[in-house]
């Protein structure tokens, strides 16, 4: 496909650079520059463009995202910065942008971009789901490994599974997968990365899947530091339109900073003695204060069925998002990696999982 | 005084949460004080420990409520106890809210389980994970009671994973030992591959009673001290007297009969 691109930047070295580069690319044509937004949206029209460069640093280029859409409605837009930002990225890809390159940028990089920022589904907006569990065995690996998958199949949105779980990091096994990149690669080399060259770091698992494995063994797990972790995900945010985060049992200032960077929080539990609600009653409180913020905190208990249901929520003070069967099918497809085949049967926990999936992609957490 | 510790701590470890950890730490202390040693167990799985809970404890003062100016050799007056029968053993358990497992030190902690000096052994409980608190409470253990499963793949690579990382912490072989517990084994992975996975032979094997270890934990009291006369108790048990010299003289006397009943007064 042949691209007629107009930049928008006010910085004379980026003129220079992208008419450079787009010499050298066929598929290429810069049929226009502007430095004002405005000029932008109302010259650009007889150019007939189907790609933008917007420089999204400048506040104005960001807010005028969203008029892109209805004037272009076809065209792509790219937003261009200096150095990563992941508050504008993520505003710029909220307003309509596909996604972000970092100056310089080769021609490759732009066309790799638009491969990279274009799959799935157009039009859904980025959103991120932490899985909190105040204990392991909660049956978290399992609901995101099935969710993730249900959620593809019911949008064909792109979906990225990071496991955060950094000393027992399960999802590569669910997946069958060997990783040769994991998130201490992601974190280590996040200062010098852009988001196509993270794209890299994700190994894809399932049609639309990719997954950012965990340590492939235990000790590089203290190689993984918090802010180099929230700035993977942060960027990751704006490369997939849904990322699950698996995080490590109990609180800790990984699991509460996935938390917080996350839109929802689902706290996870797999009824077993019966203190796991005690459990779950000590957490809630620690994530209200941030439900008062417009964090949606939702509860999903495995091993539990609908008619227990309403005497837990009584219990909690709190409604549960979802309630999931024991699956003995479940636990051994974990243990043969082939997890993928078990969706496809018509069992109890599938369609339970299908409704969570469903509610969650219409917004109902 | 002396240096030196004359008290056995035993922690009880595991890569993988909810497959018995409470369970045995719980009954290993009980098991413990039924053959007449004095027994405190600590519950180091701070923020969601379960030890309180297993055994039905309330209002009992936790590891967060002993006074920070508390000289740590007066501290062992402070712990509160287990009862049940004539069988009582000393508990700490984990804090009861989430928050105050925060301030908790861990070299102050084992400070204090290095200078309570009254219990021939201490048992700790722990959360299912790598930390600096389960890392220096292995440090001082005699031993470290490593609890397995054998139900599921990414469970068994975790204690691969694990197992592994603690010999190569420079722990001895020795300490370091390997215990089976069946849990709620539904799927059918043979134990001896994950002797396999191991490379070492499990000193010790619980059997598979669900519902038994359900049964007790709901009713507060560690199956080791009930009525019941099931294999999962005996297992436990028996566990209990590989810690300790004791002799199998009780399970010997059944078959034995009178010449049995002989060695038995010999023995003493």
């Amino acid at each position: 496909m042949n691209y007629n691109a107009i930049l928008i930047d006010a910085d004379n070295t980026t003129w220079i650079h992208t008419q450079n580069i787009f010499k050298r690319l066929p598929q290429l044509n810069l049929v226009s520059s502007y430095r004002e937004v405005k000029s932008a949206l109302g010259q650009g029209t007889v150019f007939n463009p189907n790609l933008f460069l917007v420089d999204i640093e400048d506040n104005d280029n960001r807010h005028s995202l969203p008029e892109f859409a209805e004037i272009f409605p076809d065209a792509v837009v790219i937003g261009i910065m200096s150095k990563w930002d992941a508050d504008k990225a993520f505003e710029s890809i909220r307003g309509g942008a596909v996604g972000c390159l970092i100056k310089p940028f080769s021609g490759e990089d732009i066309l790799d971009g638009i491969k990279i920022f274009s799959r799935g589904v157009k039009n859904t907006k980025p959103r991120s789901f932490s899985f909190f569990s105040a204990k392991g065995r909660s049956g978290k690996t399992t609901l995101i490994a099935n969710l993730a998958l249900s959620i593809v199949r019911q949008t064909g949105d792109m979906v990225a599974i990071i496991d955060a779980d950094l000393q027992f990091s399960d999802m590569a096994i669910f997946f069958d997968v060997e990783p040769m990149m994991t998130v201490v690669e992601a974190t280590r080399d996040i200062k010098f990365l852009s988001p196509i060259r993270l794209n890299a770091y994700f190994l894809p698992v399932a049609e639309n899947i990719q997954l950012l494995c965990g340590p492939r063994r235990l000790e590089y797990s203290e190689l993984v530091d918090v802010e180099s972790l929230t700035a993977v995900v942060r960027m990751a945010q704006t490369l997939f339109h849904y990322v699950l985060i698996d995080l490590p049992s109990g609180v800790s200032p990984f699991s509460t900073n996935m938390c917080e960077i996350a839109d929802t929080v689902f706290v996870c539990g797999m009824l077993n003695t019966g203190f796991e609600i005690k459990h779950i009653q000590r957490t809630l409180p620690m994530f209200e204060m941030w439900e008062q913020y417009g964090k949606k905190i939702n509860v999903v208990l495995s091993r539990v069925d609908d008619r227990q249901k309403p005497e837990i929520e009584r219990q909690l003070n709190h409604k549960i998002a979802a309630v999931l069967p024991n699956e003995f099918l479940m636990v051994s497809a974990a243990n043969s990696g082939k997890l993928k085949n078990v969706m496809d049967y018509e069992n109890l926990l599938s369609k339970k999982i299908n409704t969570l999936a469903k509610e969650i992609i219409n917004y109902a957490y | 005084m002396a240096e030196g510790r004359s008290s056995i701590v035993i922690t009880v470890f595991s890569t993988t949460s909810g497959i018995g950890k409470t369970f045995v730490a719980t009954n290993l202390a009980a098991g413990l004080a039924k053959d007449g040693n004095a027994v405190c167990l600590i519950d180091l799985d701070l923020q969601y420990g379960d030890v309180a809970n297993y055994l039905n404890l309330q209002g009992v003062p936790t590891i967060a409520d002993i006074p920070p100016s508390m000289p740590v050799n007066k501290v062992q007056d402070y712990i509160g106890e287990y009862r049940h029968g004539n069988v009582s053993f000393s508990v700490l358990p984990a804090p009861y809210q989430v928050e105050k497992s925060y301030t908790l030190d861990e070299r102050r902690i084992i400070s204090i389980i290095n200078h309570i000096d009254k219990f021939n052994f201490i048992i700790v409980d722990t959360k299912a994970e790598f930390n600096d608190m389960n890392m220096a409470v292995m440090d001082i253990s005699t031993i470290i009671n490593f609890l397995c499963v054998a139900d599921f793949v990414p469970a068994i690579k975790n204690l691969k994973n694990g197992y592994e990382a603690i010999l190569r912490f420079g722990y001895d072989v020795n300490k370091v030992r390997p215990v089976l517990n069946r849990s709620d084994s539904q799927t059918l992975i043979d134990p001896g591959d994950v002797e396999t996975v191991l490379g070492k032979r499990f000193y010790h094997e619980i059997s598979n009673d669900f519902k038994g270890a359900s049964n007790s934990i709901r009713s507060g009291c560690p199956l080791v001290l009930s009525d019941s006369n099931s294999k999962v108790k005996r297992d436990l048990y028996e566990l209990v007297g590989l810690y300790t010299n004791r002799k199998k003289v009780s399970e010997q006397a059944t078959h034995n009969g009178i010449i049995s009943f002989f060695k038995k007064l010999w023995s003493r």
